[in-house]
């Protein structure tokens, strides 16, 4: 019997929600914690919830977890949202709790702007909430609300109209604080890369963007992703290829800046 | 595309330790449910048949007992098998619960609008062959009309609920529509000739087919 823990992006362990697992060969066996069912969803939700990149076949998300353990943590999320959808309003928070991390950041990657991201995230979980009832039944929750936060990313950008000009935000400074005092060399060549695939995705084209940023960093398999995007896979592969050619491009440019 | 996803490992995420705010919307309960929602497209659906069957049953069926049995197969039939698939290409759900993928839905629109097509080929040999802009133009006006109850039911029971791929579901749904409508009309009119047929009975698809595409992004897509 091996005891886990449930560990964010941030290095924070979920104490509180600690559970035993259970690893037989590849396969995981969640143990109830003993205040009740809600627990262990609660458990599996944290792996969903902090690790967006175990949650498909996709090679480029690598699983920090085992796939048994992402697919169970995706079946409970797919049963709140069945709930939900049921008419259960007292599901809303929970969903929330796990599901909005994931929203804004994918806005925010899409946006580079954390004020219009959050503003987006709102109206993203409020169009969630006015169609629950069209969710279906046995339909995959993540594909769903990915599908309806680009849909209020797409508006967003129609209304705009004009091309987003790089936009530098405040995140920047908030990237590995308290590594930059230790290595500051590292840190500065870090976050100048940072700041080049930052600029380079809100440069691209918004197609190639979200294609990679849905690939790249929220870990959907192609054939998910190709769904979200309402397109083939060969598509949204290729769109992905571009934005990736596209910061690379930007990257290199900078490193032969640095050079001469 | 001989492009290895792996390689994209190599670029960092630049937005992977920024805070974000937890603070969740302020939700009413005032939406409507599963339930609601499945009750109120069955209500819908049912009264648009209802009033297309009342309109047929009212003008009445066209004098057609010379008609052979591949026309009534092919003549009536592939409307109705066409109207059957677009609808189902618009209404599965597919794998994940977003729609049946681009290719399919494109698919069962192109079945149905080359059964309805085909359908008009087959045509009874005593019927009214004589192409005419007049006869023509008030088939298209009714199929319209027809197609415009079934259009209607439709946005109603789905409105601001499909999640994915909206314009070509719509573009499915509607053509669903018209090839009903076509169906329909096809009962009750003896104009047979080929161009009548494709442009008085066909209007319809057409035009619920554009009209779905363009109005899913501000009314049906959620």
């Amino acid at each position: 019997m091996v005891l886990g823990r449930v560990y964010g992006h941030d290095g924070s362990c979920a104490r509180t929600r600690l559970h035993a697992v259970v690893a037989v060969a590849q396969e995981c066996v969640w143990v109830p914690w003993p205040s009740g069912s809600h627990a262990v969803g609660w458990s599996l939700l944290n792996a969903v919830s902090m690790n967006a990149k175990d949650l498909s076949s996709n090679p480029v998300a690598a699983p920090s977890a085992s796939t048994a353990q992402s697919r169970a943590a995706e079946a409970v999320l797919n049963e709140l949202m069945d709930r939900y959808a049921r008419g259960d309003d007292s599901a809303f928070g929970e969903l929330h709790e796990h599901l909005g991390p994931r929203v804004r950041r994918f806005l925010l990657r899409l946006t580079s702007n954390s004020a219009v991201a959050e503003e987006l995230a709102q109206d993203a979980f409020l169009r969630m909430h006015r169609a629950r009832g069209s969710f279906t039944p046995g339909g995959a929750a993540l594909p769903w609300v990915y599908t309806v936060t680009r849909n209020v990313f797409l508006d967003h950008e129609r209304k705009r109209k004009v091309q987003s000009a790089v936009v530098l935000n405040e995140a920047l400074a908030q990237v590995h604080p308290d590594s930059v005092s230790r290595q500051p060399d590292n840190v500065l060549d870090s976050r100048r890369a940072l700041e080049q695939v930052r600029e380079a995705l809100a440069r691209m084209p918004v197609s190639q963007r979200e294609a990679f940023v849905l690939l790249r960093f929220e870990g959907l398999s192609v054939a998910d992703a190709a769904e979200v995007l309402g397109t083939t896979e060969a598509s949204a592969k290729a769109r992905a290829f571009r934005a990736y050619e596209a910061i690379r491009q930007a990257t290199k440019t900078v490193e032969n800046e640095g050079k001469e | 595309m001989d492009f290895d996803l792996d390689q994209m490992r190599e670029i960092p995420d630049p937005y992977e330790d920024v805070s974000l705010s937890r603070v969740p919307p302020t939700i009413s309960s005032a939406t409507v449910n599963r339930t609601t929602v499945e009750r109120r497209r069955r209500a819908a659906i049912t009264i648009a048949l209802l009033l297309e069957t009342a309109w047929i049953a009212g003008e009445g069926f066209a004098a057609r007992s010379e008609l052979g049995a591949s026309f009534v197969v092919a003549g009536f039939g592939f409307p109705l098998l066409g109207a059957g698939v677009a609808w189902l290409v618009f209404s599965r759900p597919g794998r994940l619960g977003l729609g049946l993928s681009h290719r399919r839905v494109a698919a069962g629109i192109a079945t149905a609008i080359v059964l309805f097509g085909v359908s008009a080929l087959f045509a009874p040999p005593s019927a009214m062959r004589m192409f005419t802009v007049s006869s023509t133009f008030t088939c298209a006006t009714t199929a319209v009309l027809l197609g415009a109850v079934l259009f209607t039911a439709g946005v109603f029971a789905y409105r601001g609920m499909i999640a994915g791929s909206a314009w070509l579901r719509m573009a499915a749904f509607g053509v669903a529509c018209g090839s009903l409508a076509a169906f329909i009309l096809r009962l009750h009119c003896p104009g047979d000739s080929i161009l009548h047929v494709l442009l008085g009975h066909g209007a319809a698809m057409l035009v619920f087919g554009l009209l779905g595409a363009t109005a899913a992004r501000r009314t049906m897509r959620v």
